[in-house]
C-alpha cells in the first residue's frame, strides 16, 4: 500500500540503491579545474538532500496520511537520482570537451556577459536535434527538502546542442541565444519587461481590449480572468524568447543574425506559437536591436544581398496573425525599446561594439583569405571579432546569397581555421594578461 | 641556402609585407626566438592509435577511413596533461600556425631537453617553402617512464632557411595537407595510384620467366 511500512522499506532500499550507484561512478570524482565542478557539486547535493529525506522517515505510528507524503517525496526523489545518471557523461565531457575549444571559449565569455561570473557551464551534444539550456537540474529536491542547505552557490548551466552540429561553428551563436534564458532566469529581466508594460497605460488598456475581444468574439467559453491568464502566459513565453535573441545580438552582434536565420528559418516562417514568436518577427526586431546598436552599415557592407533579403523577410513579420497572437506581435513591436533596454543594461560593458569589432572583423577576414591563422597581427583579436570575419569571409568565398549561408556550413576547413583563431586569441589574450 | 640567426628570423617574423612574412602566430613570448631557431609549443589537441577489429595498417590496400577509424582524436585543455607511456605513440600539432614564405624552408627538430627525457618528436622534419598551417608532430615516448605532455610546452624548435631562388607558388587545390589546424593523419592512402603501380610492376617482374 502506498506509504505503508513495507512501501517505506522497500523506497528506502532503492533510492539508497540509486544513491550508490551515482556515488560509484568514477565521472563524479573530483574535477580538475573549475569547469563541471558546480554541476558535480549540485549533483551531490542533490544526493545530500536525499539522504537528509530518508532520515525523516515517520514512525510507523505517524498518520497515513503522513507516511504516504513521505512516500511520494522518496518518489519523487528517485526519479530525480535516476534523472542524475544522465548528468554523469556531462561530467565527463567537461574533461574532455565535445565542441572545440574555441566554441568553448567563445560560449564561456558569452556566459560571463550575459549572465556573470558565478556560473558553470558544460557544452553537450543532445541526441535530439535542438539547441536547449538547463540550469539548475535538480533544484525541485534541493531546495524543497526543509533543514537541508546545499552548498553549491554557482549556477550550472548545461547546454545541449545537435550532434551534427558539432563541427558547425558558423551555429554556434545559437548558444549565447540559449545562455539568454540562464540570463533570464539570474537576474529576473522578463519581470523587467512586464513591470515596464504594466506601466504603460496603452498596455494595459490594450490587453483589457483584447480579452474583451476574445471573450465576445473568439473564446465565449472561457471567463475573462483565464483569457488574461492564457495571454499573460503567452506574452511572458514570447518575451522571453525575444530577450533571448536581444541578448544573443549584444553579445554576438550580426553573428547571431546570421545563425539564427540558417538554423530557425528552415522551421518555420510567419507561424505563431505558444512559447515562439513567427520567425518573421523575431527576425524584424533582431534587426530592429542590430539597427539601434549601429550594425546595419556593416552588414549592408559586408553582405548586401542577404541583408536585404533578411529585410524582406523582416516585412513579413507585419503578417495577419489569429488573435490573440496577433496583440502579442503588435504590443511586443511596439514595445521593442524596451526589450532593447533591458538587454542593453544586462550585457553592459561587455556588449560587441560595432565600431570597435568592424576594422577587427576585416582584420580577421583578409587574413583567412590569406590562409593565415586570425589571431591578429599586432594583438589578439577579439574572438567575437574573429568569428565576424569567419563570417565575412564565407560570404566571399560561398556568395551573398540565402543559398551561400547553407554552403558556408559545409565549408568545415574555414570553420576550423575560426574555431583555432578563437582558441588561440583567448589563450594569447590570457597569456598577455599574465594568467 | 641561407640558414636564420636570431636577428633574421626576427625579421623575418616582423616583415611588414605579408605575402613574404614569416608567420608564426600566436608567438606567446618573443623570447620563443633563439639564435638558431624558434621554439615552438605543444598544441591541445592529439591523435591516439586506438585498438579496433582491423588487422594493421598496409598503405597499399587500406584506405583513409581505415586510418581514421584507428586513431581517435583527444582535445586536452590547458592546465590538463597528457601522459605519453613507454613506448607510446601519439600525433599531436604544433600550438603556432605557421606560414612559411615561399623563399624559406625549414627543418623542425626536438628539443634536446625532452630527448633526455626519452621523448623523440620524430616530425617530417622539413618544412616545405609555402607551408601554411599547425606542424603535426609525431612523439614516441622512447624512455622507460611516461612523460606528461603539457599543452603549451616549448617542444620543438623550427630552424629556417632562405631559399636562393624563391619556390613556384603552391598548387593549393592538390595539396593533401592545406592549412591544417590540428595534428594530420596519415595521407598515404590517398597515394593509392603509386602503391597500385608498384603491385601491377612487381606482377610483372615476378612472371618474366614465364
Amino acid at each position: 500500500m502506498d506509504g505503508d511500512a513495507l512501501d517505506v522499506e522497500f523506497l528506502l532500499a532503492a533510492a539508497a540503491h540509486e544513491i550508490g550507484s551515482l556515488r560509484g561512478d568514477r565521472r563524479l570524482t573530483p574535477l580538475l579545474g573549475s569547469r563541471g565542478a558546480a554541476l558535480r557539486d549540485h549533483l551531490l547535493d542533490l544526493i545530500g538532500a536525499v539522504e537528509h529525506r530518508m532520515t525523516q522517515a515517520p514512525p510507523a505510528t505517524a498518520p497515513h496520511i503522513v507516511r504516504r507524503a513521505f512516500a511520494r517525496s522518496l518518489r519523487q526523489s528517485i526519479v530525480m537520482l535516476q534523472g542524475a545518471h544522465a548528468a554523469l557523461p556531462w561530467l565527463a565531457a567537461t574533461r574532455t570537451p565535445t565542441v572545440n575549444l574555441g566554441s568553448l571559449y567563445i560560449t564561456e565569455e558569452c556566459a560571463r556577459i550575459l549572465v556573470g561570473t558565478n556560473v558553470d557551464l558544460v557544452v553537450v551534444p543532445d541526441p535530439e536535434f535542438m539547441y536547449s539550456t538547463t540550469s539548475w537540474p535538480w533544484s525541485a529536491v534541493v531546495n524543497s527538502t526543509s533543514g537541508f542547505t546545499p552548498s553549491n552557490t554557482r549556477r550550472p548551466i548545461v547546454l545541449n546542442y545537435p550532434l551534427s552540429d558539432a563541427d558547425r561553428l558558423l551555429l554556434h551563436p545559437i548558444f549565447a541565444h540559449e545562455l539568454g534564458h540562464a540570463s533570464v532566469d539570474e537576474h529576473q529581466l522578463v519581470s523587467a519587461v512586464e513591470t515596464e508594460l504594466a506601466n504603460d497605460p496603452a498596455f494595459t488598456a490594450a490587453l483589457q481590449s483584447k480579452v474583451n475581444d476574445m471573450a465576445s468574439n473568439h473564446w465565449p467559453a472561457l471567463p475573462p480572468t483565464q483569457i488574461s491568464g492564457i495571454i499573460r502566459a503567452r506574452l511572458h513565453s514570447w518575451t522571453e524568447e525575444l530577450l533571448c535573441d536581444h541578448l544573443a545580438i549584444e553579445a554576438v552582434g550580426p553573428s547571431f543574425m546570421w545563425s539564427f536565420v540558417l538554423f530557425v528559418l528552415p522551421l518555420g516562417y510567419g507561424e505563431p506559437g505558444e512559447a515562439h514568436p513567427p520567425t518573421t518577427v523575431r527576425i524584424k526586431l533582431a534587426l530592429d536591436h542590430l539597427t539601434r546598436r549601429g550594425w546595419r552599415p556593416y552588414m549592408a557592407r559586408v553582405a548586401p544581398d542577404i541583408t536585404s533579403w533578411i529585410d524582406q523577410i523582416a516585412g513579413d513579420a507585419a503578417g495577419v496573425l489569429e488573435p490573440p497572437f496577433d496583440f502579442l506581435r503588435d504590443q511586443l513591436v511596439s514595445h521593442a525599446n524596451v526589450l532593447q533596454d533591458v538587454a542593453m543594461q544586462r550585457s553592459g560593458s561587455g556588449a560587441l561594439d560595432a565600431h570597435r569589432s568592424e576594422p577587427q572583423a576585416d582584420e580577421a577576414a583578409d587574413l583567412i583569405s590569406r590562409l593565415i591563422l586570425p589571431v591578429g597581427l599586432n594583438t589578439p583579436l577579439d574572438p567575437r571579432a574573429i568569428l565576424l570575419g569567419g563570417w565575412q569571409h564565407a560570404f566571399q568565398e560561398h556568395g551573398d546569397t540565402p543559398s551561400g549561408l547553407v554552403d558556408a556550413l559545409d565549408d568545415r576547413r574555414l570553420q576550423e581555421l575560426v574555431g583555432k583563431a578563437i582558441e588561440m586569441s583567448t589563450v594569447a589574450s590570457a597569456w598577455k594578461a599574465g594568467a | 641556402m641561407t640558414a636564420l640567426g636570431r636577428e633574421d628570423l626576427e625579421r623575418a617574423i616582423d616583415e611588414p609585407d605579408l605575402d613574404r612574412r614569416l608567420v608564426i602566430t600566436p608567438l606567446l613570448e618573443r623570447s620563443q626566438i633563439g639564435r638558431g631557431a624558434v621554439d615552438l609549443r605543444l598544441g591541445t589537441e592529439f591523435l591516439l592509435l586506438r585498438r579496433t577489429q582491423l588487422p594493421g595498417l598496409n598503405p597499399g590496400t587500406g584506405t583513409e577511413q581505415d586510418v581514421d577509424e584507428m586513431q581517435e582524436r583527444v582535445v586536452v585543455p590547458f592546465g590538463e596533461e597528457l601522459w605519453l607511456h613507454p613506448r607510446h605513440f601519439v600525433l599531436a600539432a604544433t600550438l603556432e600556425y605557421l606560414r612559411v614564405p615561399d623563399d624559406m624552408s625549414a627543418d623542425v627538430v626536438g628539443r634536446s631537453s625532452w630527448g633526455r627525457l626519452g621523448l623523440i618528436v620524430a616530425t617530417a622534419v622539413f618544412v616545405h617553402p609555402g607551408f601554411r598551417g599547425c606542424l603535426t608532430l609525431e612523439l614516441v615516448n622512447e624512455g622507460d617512464s611516461p612523460i606528461a605532455l603539457s599543452p603549451g610546452l616549448r617542444i620543438a624548435q623550427l630552424a629556417v632557411r632562405r631559399l636562393e631562388t624563391p619556390a613556384p607558388p603552391r598548387a593549393d587545390e592538390a595539396d593533401k595537407y592545406l592549412a591544417p589546424v590540428r595534428p594530420q593523419p596519415s595521407r598515404l592512402a590517398s597515394e593509392r595510384s603509386d602503391f597500385d603501380r608498384l603491385s601491377a610492376l612487381g606482377a610483372t617482374l615476378r612472371s618474366r620467366l614465364g
